[in-house]
């Protein structure tokens, strides 16, 4: 006979899932902060833009056409004299929500696909072939194409800008899933009689959730950029919008006497997006528990 | 060996069918009439019956899908509307500015960055490894254009250095040619050096946690030759690969480099067709790319088999 | 005489990082090892002995340091040694083998490279080209087949046993004083663990090193060792040679440890209840794996090639294999887990082998499966009430009856039921494998599989574990088909058994008969390599080796 097992004492309140530490670490991850704050800032700026701007953004006026930044326009103005400051606080508007919007439409759209890939082996290679082929092509193009044929308007901007985004979320999910479903805790509950259904809801879905908040914002990155160049090239936001884009857009031809009307809210777009990585790399730092390896064996 | 690349060459097909039925698709799931989107805007009710009847727009899909792609295999791409020359035409004559964009960015963007992901790997945690990492997330974030236009900006408007814009032909004399490549290159690279050091330096990363960089240490390697002569070769195949994927990124960036730096490359040709709705200039720029992207994804695996002696059937 | 010992650690003590639970990963270790001398360090996960051996290589974590005491290598203290001049010793003076073969060789370098490697960075300025005549001769010399031909192959060419000798080789090239082996046969089979003990016996007659070899077994130990020092939370508590700490151990763990560890010899049979019609039958059981996808014909795997076994209730079988021997598949597809290519499965009576996902309901409650696993097979984010309630609930039992339930069954495997509402991660390996169980038992089924259940514990845990196994086995009558590749623990528990070998069953009968009276040849090969307790059985044996080792040892027991 061997020595008595030890027994298992349960203390007064159990211990945190790993999940919740990790979560509740991740104020303390400087990338976070640092995303967070200033997305806030960009935030706030693009609500209250109707308060803070204080020229109509749309108004044209050829007097004050092609001015440095000064006191009464704070960032100048374009080649028909509109307030640069302005028209930039009201397409922060635009920015946000294509990032955000973009990002919502691929995330769930890949989760779909990708758990449906993951799982059902006849599927897997029809589906990852279409991704692929998706993925082949440059999503400019691709975007620039779509938005072409259907006309500008901002529904058909985020669809273009979306679909190309997709692939990359669906090749993460399915390779979760593939991961996943290997784990003996899954053929457990199989062997158990649990229906597919709630085994994907149950056993593999909470698997998925970490990565796609780091990818999630990735792509809010990628689209607020993808945004900016397609209305910088003309096939995105239609014009009447101030979207950050068009307003470069305009300052092309202007660009060797008035850089400002690009610089500004090319400025704008690189904070925006810097602050959506950062915020994504420090997500990701924290919620991987994968990444603090190889560090022992630099000797 | 025969078998791996006589397996990937075939994998390939799938892919590129799929690409032709999404251009294929494009054009007739887009609202309104196929046949007055090519014909353009400023086309009479006869013209596009014509173009209708010409390019068989009125019969079933899937013989039109199989029309199309026998035009296609015989390398017809169409006409385009505004200059009415074949698309392959201007496709040639505007090949060549990109192709040279494209080389020195590859070629730039590897050299420096691949030994810069090493490097921040290596000295992991050191000042050396953030400002890496910290101007990578930089170069990510910056829109192609705006880092363009600062480039002009400083160096071609203030300090003079080099000219603003245009190409000139290498054929034409080697510096000017040179000269006028070095800020797109500057402005493309940028961003596929950020990817692939950030890659390059993941990649040595996980190869330095794996048992046989220990096994060497534990045999009295040393330091340098543990990097390159071991963590290097296995952490080959990731960076290959993002090389490889990068492409697609580098491809999206050409096109708005050259609006802004004004070279007469593919991505102008693109930009202004985008400006006169002349699809089918778009759709043969869109299968040419793609078909580039799959062959140099292709080239790609079949090189792992040099890094990789696992992989060999 | 002795002559200065290759080894010798005075009063190590390595500090554990602030967070962690104790303050020592190692706390005062002394020993020695003598050239020619075979040192076991024996002790269970966390006992500090793997960090021991990373310490006298100087390839510690970042995050443990040694704070006291001193390593001396040849006359040289490793604590104090620059970075530069422990790189001129490893590999040279000391050399380490690691546990894990096939991720301890670089796997794009081909072996011949990666063995001269070893010879290059030490070789003498003159001497720097090593002539290939001596990787060749390393390689014969630890058993290698043709290594004109093995020179150019690279790692996952070769079997588990091969690289592991490629990395004996490697250690050895430079002659070192000092040989470190960290659990270098733990991930081998039974069969071939034998011949690397075999040949580390023969490098122990033919060089002057003396090795260091980490074990958590003491079938290992009694096969091996000239002296062993036992460990226990990072202290050495008993220390001697191989004949006394084995037949006469002093300290209270190390007499638990000694017989928690299964004997090879089979119980005396049980009596069964009248033999009826076996409750669970295959028939020419078929599986084959390959990796064919529409035109690409690709490469076959027979994993089970006409498998029939009869498990009668109340019966514990056992299937005994090494890896690759189908064993784990053979438990899968009863547990339909995966689909049989060919065959019949019959639970009671009923064929399950060819029904549809959808039409095995009825039969998954009657089939359970324990893995391997502990640390995988529960899901982190549930609680461990959630996970044993989740198939009873499947079935239509009530969420209040399947809770209570679940506390009786927690109870019966002895962990407190109010530990319903916590989450595995709190759990110990043990535990959680008695929670694994009381989850397949909450079902009531007729058939219980327990695949490779122990392997991954600990052995003292493992004992208990079985213990538990055998209580619930005679209270409820259950009948058990046991996988496992250590005959010791199908000793230990089963009333028949079946050797697998390829896929194929080679030898089936009950346990006292294919143990004392095995017929076929690997059935025999099996039970000559399964480490024994030899300190009983090997006086006859070797006498005058036996003699020269040993030494006047004062049997250090705390």
């Amino acid at each position: 006979m061997s020595a008595p097992a030890e027994p298992f004492i349960a203390h007064e309140t159990a211990a945190d899932l790993p999940d919740v530490r990790r979560a509740r670490a991740l104020w303390r991850n400087p990338g976070v902060v640092f995303g967070v704050a200033v997305l806030l800032i960009i935030l706030l700026l693009a609500i209250g833009a109707a308060y803070l701007a204080n020229v109509d953004p749309i108004l044209l006026r050829p007097r004050f056409r092609l001015r440095a930044p000064s006191a009464i326009a704070w960032l100048g103005t374009d080649q028909f004299g509109r307030d640069v400051y302005s028209r930039v606080l009201f397409g922060a508007r635009v920015s946000l929500f294509i990032g955000f919007a973009v990002a919502t439409i691929a995330v769930v759209a890949g989760l779909i696909i990708g758990l449906v890939a993951g799982y059902l082996r006849l599927l897997d290679a029809i589906l990852m072939r279409v991704m692929d082929g998706v993925m082949a092509i440059p999503n400019i193009l691709l975007a620039i194409a779509m938005v072409t044929l259907s006309g500008a308007g901002i529904l058909t901007v985020i669809v273009a800008i979306a679909i190309p985004e997709i692939p990359r979320v669906a090749r993460l999910v399915r390779s979760v899933v593939l991961s996943v479903r290997e784990e003996p805790y899954v053929e457990a509950a199989i062997g158990v009689g649990t229906p597919v259904p709630l085994i994907m809801w149950r056993h593999i879905l909470p698997n998925t959730i970490a990565p796609l908040i780091v990818q999630g914002t990735y792509t809010c990155a990628a689209a607020i950029l993808t945004e900016a160049i397609l209305s910088f090239l003309g096939a995105g936001i239609p014009t009447e919008i101030p979207s950050w884009g068009n307003i470069m857009a305009e300052g092309r031809q202007s660009f060797q006497i008035a850089p400002w009307v690009i610089l500004f809210p090319g400025f704008c777009v690189a904070l925006t997006v810097l602050a959506v990585n950062v915020l994504g790399d420090g997500l990701r730092d924290m919620l991987d528990p994968r990444i603090a390896r190889g560090m022992d064996n630099l000797r | 060996m025969g078998r791996f690349l006589a397996g990937r060459v075939l994998a390939t097909i799938p892919v590129m069918g799929v690409v032709a039925t999404i251009v294929f698709l494009l054009l007739r799931l887009a609202p309104g009439d196929p046949a007055a989107i090519l014909a353009g805007d400023a086309a009479s009710p006869e013209h596009i019956a014509e173009i209708r009847a010409r390019l068989g727009l009125d019969q079933p899909i899937l013989v039109q899908f199989a029309e199309w792609i026998g035009r296609l295999l015989h390398g017809d791409l169409g006409t385009s509307i505004i200059s009415n020359q074949p698309v392959t035409t201007l496709i040639g004559q505007r090949l060549e500015p990109t192709l040279a964009l494209a080389t020195t960015t590859i070629l730039f963007a590897v050299i420096v960055a691949v030994p810069l992901g090493v490097l921040s790997a290596w000295r992991h945690g050191t000042w050396i490894d953030r400002g890496v990492m910290t101007l990578s997330v930089l170069g990510f974030s910056i829109p192609v254009f705006v880092l363009g236009y600062l480039w002009i900006f400083a160096v071609a408007m203030q300090l003079q250095w080099l000219p603003v814009q245009g190409y000139v032909s290498f054929r034409q004399g080697f510096w000017p040619f040179l000269e006028r490549l070095i800020l797109p290159t500057l402005t493309l690279s940028v961003i596929y050096i950020a990817l692939i050091a950030r890659i390059t330096r993941a990649s040595v990363l996980e190869v330095l946690g794996e048992d046989y960089i220990r096994t060497a240490h534990a045999k009295g390697v040393g330091e340098r030759a543990v990097l390159t002569h071991h963590a290097l070769r296995n952490a080959a195949v990731p960076i290959v690969s993002v090389i490889g994927i990068g492409i697609a990124l580098l491809i999206s960036g050409v096109v708005i480099t050259e609006s802004v730096f004004n070279l007469p490359g593919l991505g102008r040709l693109t930009v202004d067709a985008v400006l006169a709705r002349d699809y089918p200039v778009i759709q043969g720029v869109i299968l040419l790319f793609s078909a580039a992207y799959i062959l140099i994804n292709l080239a790609v695996d079949v090189s792992y088999t040099i890094f990789d002696p696992r992989i060999c059937y | 005489m002795s002559e200065a010992p290759a080894l010798d650690i005075q009063g190590l003590s390595i500090a554990l990082p602030r967070s962690a639970e104790r303050g020592f990963a190692v706390e005062n270790l002394s020993l020695q090892v003598r050239p020619q001398e075979i040192v076991c360090i024996v002790g269970e996960s966390g006992s500090g002995k793997s960090v021991t051996a990373l310490s006298i290589m100087g390839l510690l974590p970042r995050a443990l340091k040694a704070t006291h005491g001193a390593i001396d290598v040849g006359g040289e203290n490793v604590l104090t040694a620059s970075r530069a001049r422990l790189r001129e010793l490893r590999g040279n003076r000391i050399a380490m083998i690691f546990q894990e073969p096939m991720t301890a060789l670089n796997p794009v370098l081909s072996v011949g490279n990666q063995i001269d490697e070893a010879l290059q960075w030490h070789a003498a300025n003159g001497a720097r080209a090593a002539p290939r005549k001596r990787v060749l001769d390393l390689m014969e010399s630890v058993g290698l087949p043709d290594p004109e031909q093995l020179t150019r192959s690279y790692p996952h060419q070769l079997s588990g046993g091969q690289r592991q000798r490629v990395m004996i080789a490697m250690a050895l090239a430079n002659e070192p004083a000092l040989i470190i082996a960290d659990e270098p046969t733990t991930a081998l089979d039974v069969t071939t663990q034998a011949r690397i003990l075999r040949l580390l016996r023969k490098i122990q007659r033919t060089h002057r090193s003396g090795i260091l070899f980490i074990t958590h077994d003491f079938g290992v130990v009694a096969e091996i060792a000239d002296r062993v020092v036992v460990m226990r939370h990072g202290r050495v508590v008993e220390q001697g040679s191989v004949d006394e700490v084995l037949r006469n151990p002093q300290n209270t763990y190390t007499k638990m440890l000694l017989e928690a560890v299964p004997s090879a010899k089979p119980r005396p049979a049980r009596l069964l209840p009248k033999a009826e019609a076996p409750i669970l039958t295959t028939q020419d059981l078929q599986k084959t794996f390959s990796d064919a996808f529409f035109l690409r014909a690709g490469r076959k795997v027979r994993a089970l090639d006409d498998v029939s076994i009869d498990v009668h209730r109340g019966e514990t079988f056992g299937i005994v294999g090494e890896s690759g021997s189908g064993k784990s598949t053979l438990a899968r597809c009863i547990a339909r887990l995966i689909d049989p290519s060919g065959g019949e499965i019959r639970l009671d009576g009923e064929e399950i082998g060819n029904k549809t996902q959808a039409a095995l309901r009825p039969f998954r409650r009657r089939v359970q499966i324990v893995f391997q696993d502990p640390y995988r097979s529960l899901n982190p984010r549930r609680t461990i009430g959630q996970s044993i309630t989740e198939g009873p609930r499947n079935y239509g039992t009530d969420k209040g009856a399947a809770w209570a339930r679940a506390g009786a069954l927690l109870d019966l495997v002895g962990i407190e039921a109010r530990a319903l509402g916590r989450y595995p991660h709190e759990f110990s390996g043990g535990q959680r494998q008695r929670i694994a169980i009381a989850r397949a038992l909450a079902m009531e089924p007729d058939v219980l599989i327990a695949d490779e259940a122990v392997s991954a514990l600990d052995v003292s845990v493992q004992a208990q574990v079985l213990d538990l196994m055998e209580r619930l086995r005679d209270e409820f009558g259950l009948t058990t088909l046991l996988i496992t590749h250590d005959l010791r623990v199908a000793a230990r528990l089963c009333d028949t058994i079946a050797v697998m070998l390829n896929g194929r069953i080679v030898e089936h009968g009950p346990a006292q008969k294919v143990f004392l009276k095995p017929e076929h040849n690997y059935t025999q090969a099996l039970l000559a390599a399964a480490p024994k307790m030899r300190h009983l059985e090997r006086a006859a044996t070797e006498p005058s080796l036996r003699a020269k080792r040993s030494n006047p040892e004062t049997n250090i027991g705390y």
